[in-house]
C-alpha cells in the first residue's frame, strides 16, 4: 500500500512542478509581444534609415532646416523608451545576450546623434561662411587701393578660386595649401586696401579659418554618423531578440510535450490503480464471504459449547446430588432393616397371644392349658424385652423419616436450578438465586472448608432466564471454590447503584497471572488440568451476562485472590 | 574615401529624386496631438502660486502666458526673492523645441517640468514629496487625480499634465506663416526684404525650421570670442551637462517666433534691444556687419513670426 501512496505523491509532485514551470514560462512568454517587438525594432530601423537619408539631404542643402533631422532623432529616442518599456529592458535583466544588444544599441545611437548635433552645429557655420566667402572675396578685390601695383589684386583672385575649389572638394591640396598660406600673410594686404575698408580683411580672414576648420570636419561628421553602426546595433538587437523568441517558443513547445507525456502517464496510472483496486474488491468479496461462513460456524459451535459446558456443569451437580441422596438413604435402608428385625419379635409374641386366645374361646377349655400358655407369653415378652425393641422402631423410623426429607428437599433445590426449558425471563430474586448456587455448589464448597459471607444489601429483582442465572452464579462460586482448595473465604457482596444492581464474588485463592486474567473470558481456557470443565465456564457466564444486558469483569492478584464483578439493570418499576 | 564617393551618388540621387527643397522656415502646426483633459489639469497647475515652497511663484510667474511667455526680466526672480541664473524663455511654441533649457538638458516638456520645481532659486521644493502632499490636501486636485490618473498623485502625473499643457501653447496663423503659405501680402515689403536679409545674412542657418530655432545647437561666438563684447557671463552652457571641450559656451538656439515680445536677449538676458541682438549676432555669429538698413529689414520681418496665442485650456 505504500508504495502506492508513494507513486501518488510523485505524480501530484510532478503535476505541480510541471504547473509552476508553464506558468513561469508562461509569464516570460507574456512580457513582450513579439509582434509589437518586432514591429518596432522594424519601425526603429526604417527611421534610423531615413535619419541617414535626412544628413544627407541637410548636406546637399535639399533639407533647408533640421525640424526633420531632429524630430527624426527625438522619435528613435521616443521609440527606443518604448521598446524597452514594452517589456524587453525587464527581458533583459535575465537575458545577457538581449542586455549586451540593448546596451550596444544605446551606446551608438547616443555617440550618433552627439555627431549628428555636431554634424548640424558645423554644417550652419560652415554654410554661412561658403555662401559669404565669394562675395566677401570680391569685396575685398574690389577695395584693393587703385595705386597698388604688386599685383595683389591677381593674388587674391587666385585666393578666391581656391575658396571655390576648396568648397567644391576638400581633398584639394593645393587649394587649401594656398588659402592657409593667405591666411599666414593676410595681414601684409593691409596697406594695400582702401582706408575703411581694412575690416574686410579682418572677415575674410575669419572666414576663410572657419571653412579650414570646418569643411573636413562637417564632412566627417556627416560620414561618421552616417556610418556609426546604430543600425547594426539595431540588427543585431532584433536578430537577439528572435533568437529569445524562438527559444521560448521552443519552452512553451517543451512544456506542451511534458503535460502530453505526463496526461499519459496519469492515464497509464489510472489504469494502474483501476486494475489493483478490482483486484482488491474481488479478494475483499471472497474474503468477507468467508468471514461470514466463519462467523455463522463459531456461532453455531459456540451455543454448542455453552450446550455441552452446562452437561458438563449438570453432571458435576449430579454427582454431588448422588452422594447428597446416598447418606440419608444408607441411614433409611439401615434403619428399615432394624425395623424388620424387632418386627420379627412382635410377630411371635402376636402368634402366643393367637394360641391363647383360641384356647381361651374353645368349648373345651383348659385353665391350666390357659395358664400354660400365659406363662409362656411372659417369659417370651420379658426375654425378648419386646417394650425397648419397639420404642427403638419407632425412633428408627423417625430417623428414616428425617432421612426422606433431607432428600425431598435435595430434590426441591435441584428442580429449581434445572429449569433448563424456561426460556422466557421472569423477575428473579437475586439473593434468592445465589443461595440456590450455593447450596448447588455445597459439595465443592463443604469439603475445601472455604468459609462464605454474604454482605446483601438491596435486595432487587432482575429479569432472568432463571437457569441461565443460577448457571452462570454457579460457574463463578465453582471457580472460587477452585481456587481455594486449600480453603478461604467466599465474600458474596450485592449493592443497587442507580439502575444498575452490582453483584461482586471476592475470593481468596490463588489468583490469577495477568496473562490468564487477560484469558479469563476466553472460551477453552482453563488453569483445571484434571478435567474439572472445558474452560468455558466464564466464557458461557460472560456470554450469559451480555445477553442479559449486563456487564462482567475480572480482577485477580497472584496469591491473593480474585474478584468478579457482575452488573445488570434492575427491574423496572 | 568610399564615403565620400557613396556621398556624392547619394546626393545626385537625392537631388534628382527631390528636386523641391523644403523651406528654411515652415508654418506653426494649429496644433500638437494631446490629452485634452490632463493639459487642462496641467493649466490649473501652470497657473497655481501654492506650486511653489513659499506660494508666491506660479510657472506663470516666470513665463507669463499675457506676456508671449516670458517675465521681461533679464533674469527671473523666484522664490524668496532670489535671483535666476539664466534668461526664462518663452513657453509658447517650446513643445517644438528639439530639446529643453538653454543648456538642453531635457529631451521633451514633461522632463523640463522638474527643473523649475525643484530648483533652489526657481520654485524651491527640495523633492517632489512636499509637491505631492501638498497637492493631496487640495480636494479639486485631489478629485482631479482621482479622475484622470486613478488617484496617482506623483512626479510623473504632475510633470506628464503640466507637459500636455505645454503642448497646447502654440502662436499658429502668424503673418509671416500666412505668407508661406501664399498670402504675398500677408508681411510688409520691407519684412519680405528683412526675410531676404535673414537668409542672405545667414541668420537661417540656425534659425531655423517652424520655430524659427530651437533645433540645433550652436556656440555663442562662431567669429569672435562673446567675452570680447564686455560680457562678463561665464555661462559655459551645454559644456555643463556633457563635458566635451566643444561644448563650450554652446547653447540651444533659440526659437525668435516670439523675439519680438521677449526682450531682454540671450541666456543670460543682457542685451535689452532687438536691433542690438541681432547686431552681435550678425557680427559674432555670422562674421560681418550689418548694415541698420538691413537690420530693421530683419526687425521687421521678426515682427510678423508671432501668431494667435493658444494656451488650449479651454
Amino acid at each position: 500500500m505504500k508504495k502506492y501512496i508513494i507513486l501518488i505523491v510523485i505524480l501530484i509532485l510532478i503535476g505541480v512542478g510541471l504547473s509552476v514551470f508553464a506558468y513561469q514560462k508562461n509569464i516570460s512568454a507574456e512580457k513582450t509581444d513579439a509582434s509589437v517587438v518586432v514591429d518596432q525594432i522594424g519601425e526603429m530601423e526604417s527611421l534610423n534609415n531615413e535619419l541617414n537619408v535626412l544628413l544627407f539631404k541637410s548636406r546637399f542643402g535639399i533639407d533647408k532646416n533640421y525640424d526633420n533631422i531632429s524630430n527624426a532623432v527625438a522619435t528613435l529616442r521616443l521609440k527606443f523608451v518604448e521598446l524597452q518599456d514594452n517589456g524587453l529592458a525587464e527581458v533583459a535583466e535575465n537575458n545577457s545576450a538581449l542586455k549586451k544588444a540593448l546596451d550596444e544599441y544605446s551606446v551608438q545611437s547616443v555617440i550618433k546623434f552627439d555627431l549628428v548635433e555636431n554634424f548640424k552645429t558645423n554644417s550652419s557655420v560652415l554654410t554661412n561662411s561658403a555662401k559669404y566667402l565669394p562675395i566677401l572675396g570680391e569685396q575685398v578685390v574690389t577695395a584693393v587701393k587703385e595705386t597698388d601695383t604688386t599685383g595683389t589684386k591677381k593674388e587674391l583672385e587666385l585666393l578666391n578660386n581656391a575658396v571655390l575649389k576648396y568648397l567644391l572638394d576638400e581633398d584639394d591640396v593645393e587649394s587649401k595649401q594656398l588659402i592657409r598660406s593667405k591666411l599666414r600673410e593676410l595681414g601684409n594686404y593691409e596697406s594695400k586696401i582702401n582706408v575703411g575698408s581694412e575690416t574686410l580683411l579682418l572677415e575674410l580672414g575669419s572666414h576663410l579659418k572657419t571653412i579650414i576648420d570646418r569643411k573636413l570636419r562637417t564632412q566627417q561628421y556627416l560620414v561618421s554618423a552616417v556610418e556609426q553602426p546604430a543600425g547594426q546595433a539595431l540588427n543585431e538587437l532584433a536578430e537577439v531578440y528572435a533568437d529569445y523568441n524562438k527559444s521560448l517558443l521552443n519552452g512553451s513547445n517543451d512544456v506542451r510535450n511534458a503535460f502530453i507525456v505526463y496526461g499519459i502517464v496519469l492515464l497509464a496510472a489510472l489504469i494502474f490503480f483501476t486494475v489493483i483496486l478490482r483486484k482488491k474488491y474481488i479478494s475483499i468479496a471472497e474474503n468477507s464471504l468467508k468471514v461470514k461462513y466463519a462467523y455463522a460456524e463459531l456461532k453455531e459451535s459456540q451455543e454448542q459449547l455453552i450446550q455441552s459446558e452446562k452437561m458438563v456443569s449438570v453432571g458435576q451437580v449430579v454427582v454431588a446430588v448422588a452422594n447428597e441422596i446416598n447418606a440419608p438413604l444408607d441411614d433409611i435402608d439401615r434403619n428399615v432393616g432394624l425395623v424388620k428385625n424387632n418386627i420379627n419379635v412382635i410377630e411371635s409374641l402376636i402368634a402366643s397371644i393367637k394360641v391363647l386366645n383360641e384356647e381361651a374361646r374353645s368349648p373345651k377349655r383348659s385353665n391350666a392349658k390357659i395358664t400354660q400358655y400365659l406363662h409362656k407369653l411372659l417369659n417370651e415378652f420379658q426375654r425378648r424385652d419386646s417394650l425397648k425393641s419397639f420404642h427403638k422402631s419407632v425412633n428408627l423410623l423417625d430417623d428414616s423419616t428425617h432421612g426422606l426429607g433431607q432428600i425431598k428437599e435435595l430434590v426441591n433445590s435441584l428442580r429449581d436450578f434445572s429449569q433448563v426449558d424456561a426460556k422466557e425471563t421472569e423477575s428473579i430474586n437475586i439473593h434468592d438465586c445465589i443461595d440456590d448456587s450455593l447450596s448447588a455448589a455445597a459439595s465443592y464448597i463443604s469439603p475445601n472448608n472455604i468459609e462464605v459471607i454474604k454482605k446483601y444489601r438491596e435486595n432487587p429483582s432482575i429479569n432472568f432466564t432463571p437457569s441461565r442465572l443460577n448457571q452462570l452464579f454457579l460457574n463463578v462460586i465453582i471457580n472460587a471454590a477452585q481456587a481455594m482448595s486449600d480453603g478461604g473465604m467466599l465474600t458474596i457482596k450485592t449493592q443497587q447503584k442507580g439502575d444498575n444492581i452490582i453483584i461482586v464474588f471476592e475470593d481468596t485463592g490463588v489468583g490469577m497471572s495477568k496473562e490468564s486474567l487477560k484469558k479469563i473470558f476466553d472460551p477453552f481456557y482453563t488453569t483445571q488440568n484434571n478435567g474439572e470443565g472445558a474452560g468455558l465456564g466464564m466464557s458461557i457466564s460472560y456470554k450469559i451476562v451480555e445477553s442479559h444486558g449486563g456487564k462482567i469483569t475480572a480482577a485477580s492478584e497472584l496469591g491473593k485472590g480474585s474478584r468478579i464483578r457482575i452488573v445488570f439493570p434492575v427491574n423496572e418499576k | 574615401m568610399a564615403a565620400k564617393g557613396l556621398l556624392l551618388i547619394v546626393g545626385l540621387f537625392l537631388v534628382i529624386e527631390e528636386g523641391i527643397a523644403t523651406d528654411f522656415i515652415t508654418p506653426i502646426p494649429t496644433s500638437v496631438e494631446h490629452d485634452k483633459r490632463k493639459a487642462l489639469l496641467g493649466k490649473k497647475l501652470f497657473f497655481d502660486k501654492s506650486l511653489s515652497s513659499d506660494g508666491k511663484i506660479s510657472c506663470n510667474s516666470c513665463h507669463n502666458l499675457a506676456k508671449y511667455g516670458v517675465d521681461g526680466a533679464s533674469k527671473s526672480i523666484g522664490v524668496d526673492r532670489k535671483l535666476g541664473k539664466r534668461n526664462s524663455p518663452t513657453v509658447y511654441n517650446a513643445v517644438l523645441n528639439f530639446t529643453q533649457f538653454w543648456d538642453g538638458r531635457a529631451l521633451d516638456l514633461q522632463h523640463q517640468v522638474s527643473g523649475p520645481l525643484l530648483t533652489e532659486f526657481e520654485m524651491g521644493f527640495k523633492n517632489f514629496d512636499d509637491i505631492i502632499k501638498l497637492l493631496s490636501k487640495n480636494a479639486e486636485y485631489k478629485e482631479s487625480f482621482d479622475r484622470l490618473y486613478g488617484g496617482e498623485i506623483s512626479e510623473e502625473t504632475i510633470t506628464f499634465s503640466l507637459g500636455e499643457f505645454g503642448k497646447t501653447l502654440l502662436s499658429p496663423n502668424s503673418p509671416f506663416d500666412k505668407y508661406l503659405q501664399g498670402d504675398k501680402s500677408a508681411i510688409s515689403e520691407v519684412a519680405k526684404k528683412g526675410y531676404k536679409n535673414f537668409i542672405s545674412f545667414g541668420c537661417v542657418g540656425c534659425h531655423q525650421g517652424a520655430n524659427v530655432g530651437g533645433n540645433m545647437f550652436q556656440k555663442f561666438g562662431v567669429h569672435a570670442d562673446t567675452s570680447l563684447r564686455g560680457a562678463k557671463d561665464d555661462d559655459l552652457g551645454r559644456f555643463n551637462i556633457t563635458r566635451n571641450e566643444w561644448d563650450k559656451r554652446v547653447f540651444k538656439v533659440p526659437s525668435l517666433r516670439m523675439a519680438v515680445h521677449s526682450s531682454p536677449y540671450f541666456h543670460d538676458g543682457s542685451v535689452e534691444t532687438i536691433e542690438e541682438a541681432i547686431e552681435i549676432m550678425i557680427q559674432y555669429q555670422l562674421g560681418r556687419d550689418v548694415p541698420i538698413d538691413d537690420r530693421d529689414a530683419i526687425v521687421e520681418f521678426l515682427k510678423t513670426l508671432p501668431g494667435e496665442l493658444k494656451d488650449g485650456g479651454e
